[in-house]
């Protein structure tokens, strides 16, 4: 299946190319986007994230690894608002959004895919998209109000998310009835529809063969110089980490253990320890 | 990022010298216990035979055709990429999922299409991979029902009791509800009655999985300590080194095939081949390595 | 202190009544994994089989026996076999109404089978109900009061040993978490929860011929109420907690007995306060405490063993057979119309034309069932909120019934949209729970109130009048195009919201509420608009009820009308417009069909019975049993008729590749992705 996966999407890192979105570059290096300062979580009296402080630049790419049960998916949750911090803030864009509910931030430019997919399984790929797009910009009550027939441009931003991601072929068939592979595609072309300042991807390559882990890495990497989007990556395949991201973050037992390059971070005597089990 | 000849050369010879350090260690690790190890001869019958087994999760294929034999007191590892249905054949040994074809045999006993509990009581304990464990009960209560079939009525307060003593961290937690331990607690507490009670067959999923290293060596010493008192073990892992260095012999299944059934250094080998990227589905090497 | 003890210890035995029943809930749910409505059916059908022997003639002794050591074991064993352990892995709102449609399929058959005359208490079973036995204080304890607080106290004891015993109460606890983890330890999971069956089915025979006595008459409904009124008090326990659940029942009884002493007896406190009290109760609970809240988060370690759901079946016609078909429908509903406008005579105009009207109530259950994928007991509230205020407005105000109809729809959707409020957080069976709470409050509080549901000999509502356009009763035929209008009206409104952005949003949260709001869907105002419209259709629909029948009491909107409603576009399909409309007409027209049949066949029983059998189908059709079979049927003539293959086969095959599908193993959430996300 994989490899109908990667045949059915094969077009779309051409599609990326030579194409820069205006302004994708303006937010580049122009200070800091995410904040997650000193936050605490706790379930059943065990921190699964302990005084946690992560930054993000605009446009930066930073990898979040470490092992399981670090409370890497736990971060995410409270950066998307899924859950509240016991102790600490999150800043986004200056502002504080601690108490802000999860669409509200997803309004905001967060968006986020799921370690278990969270993909609606009665909608076809282009349905995923066309309610994102409607979503995230309008309310609840002009929802009511609207028809459900695509207004043009509508139709053209949807067709053209469609297209970048590769997944013409599939458009109009339900996700329940596609691929994993594909699934993390739709998945992403769906937060990235949302129009994203950061994005948060938790293991977009879990479960994944390893054709389908190279096409996704393809598609982020480009997805990202095309978008310009701020991403925190948690992945466990270290190879897919080292060639997206610009450096990265190690948590272990619910703490930051090390941040910096690549390189450097993964040289660090402790997070060998920890990540890979030995000193040498 | 394809990696050059070259590259793979070292990177199967530098796993070969992780495996044989690995190996020396535990062999030095049974003689300190006392343990010799038992010779491999075809003279034992078979503990676990799977032949031709294929089975699918509802319209969805999983299994094609797979095929190996345990023998009595044996240790084998059963290693492959992620998704290529390592899982799933234990699941299909013990009834969970069904085999639409192809037979299991315990023991020369063939256990194929019956109820997981009969499969069970036939002497195959199985753990999953995850937290296999009743969130809602506590410690003790966990412990009390993985055990008292398997040690008789009579003998669970004893069973219990060397459980406990074994690992020290279930005894202060006894009366915890256990959905409420941490991750690897957790790992711990489904792990521990399938490592006091011998058995015909043990089949561990994902051993090593979320599990501290320190506790992994208690883990791992246990199963040796079962593994002598005559258990057939087939270890699932994904973290490959590890499994390798204790079996005896090693099958590697791709893609819910059989691949390659032979010594443990050949499996590592052609799971050096199967790795054309860094990415290709194997974890990095394990905790406390 | 003395008059304080004077009204609270009478409250005690009627709290122990609650306790029972409330331990019986406990210990299903605890043993079973299902909370089971069906509970006060069962026994009231011992309850039942008792009197009936007892009163041929037959000694207590044998006839408990047979009442509660025979037939209740085995009617657990059926409810298991024959439907609870099919739908184990079933969604919680399958299970729900699973144990509602027991809850009202086993009474009717009852009555169906012995005839529905009158019956009066069974005797006690050990003590005698007159005498007095001793006194605490003041206050006399007879041998009926007696009798319950010591068999409460034997019943929590019994059941603690059993739940607490290290072997057969701790698998069935297993079970309920696991059973395939249980199985892999060896221990046959579906005898043990087949057991379970038997136990707490055996706990709602005793319990039903134990509480018999405290009636004057034997009737279904007084046990259905119990089972609610008791659900309070296993709330208390979280239910969970059996000790809790007998102090919430005590704490029940005395508050009720405190009541009834201090508050003076025509006052709105003593008259509307007091019987809503359990459901008050109920309804804080869920709310309030976190536990009764989290009720659905347990899961298997090894759901993953589940092969993945089917893809829904085809839904697509052949096109020469869709136009053939809507074709003839069209021609169907004109000649239908036109008969109804000439020849059919004034009985089934009227029955059809309730029909109508019953189809705009259902609808309302289209919307939040079927599209919202939330259980609603309530809607038959709402449509009582609609009646009686369109009614009382024509009453007092002299209002031209046509604009109270409007004004009652409104208040009924500004009722719902508050209702939402509270039950923003809830899903699954606590939603189902406080919706149920809120019609037993409108029941209990509300409706009784003359203002509201009108004087005992019921509301007059009249006929509409335009002009000199009459929709009086000699003219019904009128108030049938009325009602057709409107129902269109209605479907167009619900189409409009099925397939716009809205209706988009509610597939969205359907499939992924996690997944809705990281794209930006506002949930809470999504669930407050969809449970709002939805009051609005059933209140609309409750409107021209009343209307229409010219007289209403509190009586033809309580809480078994919700169930009922349920029950029956459950099974005729709830995730369609179609399924409401023939929910609509189905329910009067079987009703009326039946009328014809001779004597007990004749109540209407059996029509509930019908569609409480088609609801248990619903795990397995969630589409609707009626829906399953005619697309069964379409696909039948479409073989027949154009002799083509059956398409059968969904894309999904063909999709995943080649002709052998085949599955990435780690497209089942895997155990290791909870350890990650715990």
């Amino acid at each position: 299946m994989s490899s109908e996966a990667t045949r059915v999407s094969a077009g779309s890192e051409l599609a990326f190319r030579g194409s820069r979105v205006q302004g994708a570059t303006m937010g580049e290096g122009g200070g800091t986007l995410l904040s997650v300062r000193s936050v605490t979580k706790t379930f059943d009296g065990i921190s699964a994230v302990q005084d946690v402080s992560v930054e993000v630049g605009h446009g930066e790419l930073v990898g979040l690894v470490g092992p399981n049960g670090a409370g890497k998916t736990t971060l995410f949750d409270c950066i998307s608002g899924r859950l509240r911090p016991d102790r600490g803030h999150v800043f986004y864009e200056g502002s504080r959004i601690d108490h802000w509910p999860v669409h509200r931030r997803a309004r905001a430019g967060i968006a986020r895919t799921f370690q278990r997919m969270e993909l609606f399984e009665e909608l076809t790929v282009r349905e995923h998209l066309l309610v994102a797009d409607r979503a995230h910009r309008g309310g609840v009550l002009g929802a009511l109000v609207h028809r459900g027939q695509q207004r043009p441009a509508e139709r053209q931003r949807v067709d053209a998310m469609v297209e970048l991601f590769g997944l013409t072929e599939v458009a109009d068939t339900l996700v329940s009835a596609l691929p994993l592979g594909t699934c993390r595609l739709v998945e992403l072309a769906r937060a990235m529809t949302c129009e994203p300042k950061l994005l948060l991807a938790d293991e977009p390559s879990s479960g994944l063969g390893e054709r389908d882990r190279d096409h996704i890495t393809a598609v982020l990497r480009d997805a990202q110089s095309h978008w310009g989007m701020a991403m925190l990556l948690v992945e466990h395949d270290l190879a897919m980490v080292s060639q997206v991201v610009d450096r990265i973050v190690v948590m272990h037992l619910g703490r930051v253990i090390a941040s910096g390059d690549y390189q450097t971070v993964m040289a660090d005597p402790e997070v060998r320890r920890a990540y890979l089990g030995h000193a040498a | 990022m394809p990696t050059s000849g070259m590259q793979r050369e070292e990177r199967l010879l530098a796993r070969l010298a992780a495996v044989n350090r690995l190996r020396s260690r535990a062999e030095a690790r049974r003689t300190r216990s006392g343990w010799e190890r038992t010779e491999t001869g075809d003279a034992r019958g078979p503990a676990l035979e799977v032949s031709g087994v294929s089975a699918s999760y509802g319209p969805y294929r999983a299994l094609f055709d797979v095929s190996f034999t345990i023998r009595q007191g044996e240790a084998v590892a059963l290693i492959g990429p992620n998704g290529a249905g390592k899982s799933t054949v234990a699941r299909a040994v013990t009834g969970l999922i069904p085999v639409t074809d192809g037979s299991v045999r315990v023991g020369g006993q063939e256990i194929t299409g019956l109820p997981t509990w009969q499969i069970a009581r036939a002497g195959v304990v199985h753990v999953p991979e995850g937290r296999a464990i009743f969130a809602g009960l506590s410690v003790e209560e966990n412990l009390r029902i993985a055990l008292r079939r398997r040690s008789g009525r009579s003998r669970t307060d004893e069973a219990l009791l060397e459980a406990y003593s074994t690992f020290p961290m279930l005894a202060e937690r006894r009366h915890q509800s256990a959905g409420t331990l941490s991750g690897g607690q957790q790992r711990l507490l489904s792990l521990a009655p399938a490592l006091m009670v011998p058995s015909t067959v043990l089949i561990t999923d994902e051993l090593s999985l979320g599990l501290a290293p320190a506790w992994l060596d208690v883990v791992y010493e246990r199963l040796a300590e079962v593994h002598r008192r005559g258990t057939a073990v087939l270890i699932i892992e994904q973290q490959i080194d590890r499994a390798l260095a204790i079996a005896d012999s090693a099958v590697v299944l791709q893609r819910g095939s059989v691949c390659y059934v032979g010594t443990p250094s050949g499996a590592a080998s052609v799971a050096e081949e199967l790795i054309t990227t860094p990415g290709a589905g194997w974890a990095a090497p394990g905790p406390g390595t | 202190m003395n008059t304080f003890l004077g009204y609270a210890i009478p409250g005690i035995p009627f709290g122990c009544t609650y306790a029972i029943v409330a331990i019986g809930l406990v210990l299903t749910y605890q043993t079973t994994g299902v909370f089971n409505f069906g509970f006060g059916a069962q026994a009231f059908a011992s309850a039942f089989v008792y009197t009936v022997l007892v009163g041929r003639g037959i000694g207590t002794g044998i006839s408990f026996v047979i009442a509660v050591l025979v037939l209740a074991p085995m009617l657990g064993v059926a409810l298991d076999r024959l439907l609870f352990r099919h739908i184990a892995s079933s969604n919680t709102v399958a299970k729900i109404v699973s144990s509602v449609g027991v809850l009202v399929a086993i009474p009717e058959l009852l009555s169906l089978i012995f005839g529905n005359q009158t019956r009066f208490a069974p005797p006690q079973l050990f003590l005698n109900q007159a005498s007095v036995y001793f006194h605490l204080g003041s206050t006399p304890i007879n041998g009926l009061e007696l009798e319950t607080v010591i068999m409460s106290v034997a019943i929590v004891g019994i059941v603690i040993a059993i739940l607490h015993s290290r072997g057969i109460g701790l698998e069935m606890r297993a079970a309920v978490e696991s059973r395939r983890m249980l199985e892999l330890h060896g221990v046959p999971a579906n005898r043990v929860v087949g057991f379970a069956w038997v136990l707490s089915s055996t706990m709602a025979g005793l319990a039903g011929v134990l509480l018999a006595p405290q009636y004057p008459t034997l009737q279904a409904n007084d046990f259905a109420i119990l089972l609610v009124a008791a659900i309070a008090a296993a709330a208390v326990g979280s239910l969970r907690s059996v000790p809790l659940a007998l102090a919430g029942g005590i704490l029940l009884g005395v508050i009720g007995g405190l009541g009834a002493g201090y508050f003076p007896p025509s006052s709105i406190w003593h008259t509307g306060l007091l019987p809503g009290i359990p459901f008050l109760l109920l309804a804080v609970l869920l709310v309030a405490a976190p536990r009764l809240r989290n009720l659905e988060t347990s899961n298997d370690p090894l759901a993953s063993s589940d092969p993945p759901p089917p893809p829904p079946i085809t839904v697509t016609r052949a096109p020469e057979l869709d136009r053939l078909i809507k074709g003839g429908g069209r021609v169907l509903a004109v000649v239908a119309v036109v008969s109804v406008l000439t020849w059919v005579p004034a009985n089934w105009v009227f029955v059809l034309t309730t029909g109508l009207v019953f189809s705009v109530v259902f609808l309302s259950i289209t919307l939040i069932t079927g599209m919202g994928g939330q259980l609603s007991l309530c809607q038959a509230s709402f449509a009582g909120v609609g009646a009686f205020t369109a009614g009382q407005l024509a009453l007092h105000f002299g209002m031209p019934v046509l604009l109270g109809i409007v004004v009652g729809t409104v208040v009924a959707g500004i009722i719902g949209a508050v209702a939402a409020l509270p039950a923003l957080r809830l899903r699954g069976l606590p939603l189902a729970l406080l919706t149920l709470a809120f019609a037993l409050l409108a029941d209990n509080v509300a409706f009784p109130a003359s203002w509201i549901g009108g004087p005992l000999t019921g509301l007059n509502v009249p006929r509409p009048q335009v002009g000199s356009l009459s929709f009086a009763t000699e003219s019904t035929r009128a108030f049938f195009v009325l009602a057709l209008v409107v129902l269109i009206l209605c479907a167009l409104v619900v189409r409009f919201v099925q397939r716009g952005t809205i209706g988009s949003y509610l597939a969205a949260m359907r499939g992924s509420p996690a997944g809705a709001a990281a794209i930006g869907v506002n949930l809470n105002s999504t669930k407050v608009l969809v449970f709002s419209l939805s009051a609005c259709l059933a209140g609309l629909g409750g409107g021209l009820y009343a209307s229409l029948q010219q007289t209403v009491t509190p009586a033809d909107f309580n809480y078994e009308f919700s169930l009922v409603f349920v029950v029956v576009v459950v099974t005729t399909g709830v995730r369609t417009i179609e399924g409401a409309i023939q929910a609509g007409l189905g329910f009067v027209v079987v009703q009326q069909l039946l009328s014809y049949l001779p004597g007990r066949f004749g109540a209407g029983g059996l029509a509930i019975v019908l569609f409480a059998f088609g609801a248990l189908t619903y795990a397995s059709h969630p589409e609707g049993v009626v829906e399953y079979q005619k697309r069964q049927w379409t696909q039948r003539a479409e073989r027949i008729l154009l002799r083509r293959a059956p398409r059968g086969t969904p894309p999904a095959m063909s999709i995943a590749g080649g002709a052998v599908p085949t599955i990435h193993h780690s497209l089942q959430p895997s155990a290791r992705d909870r350890v990650e996300s715990g």
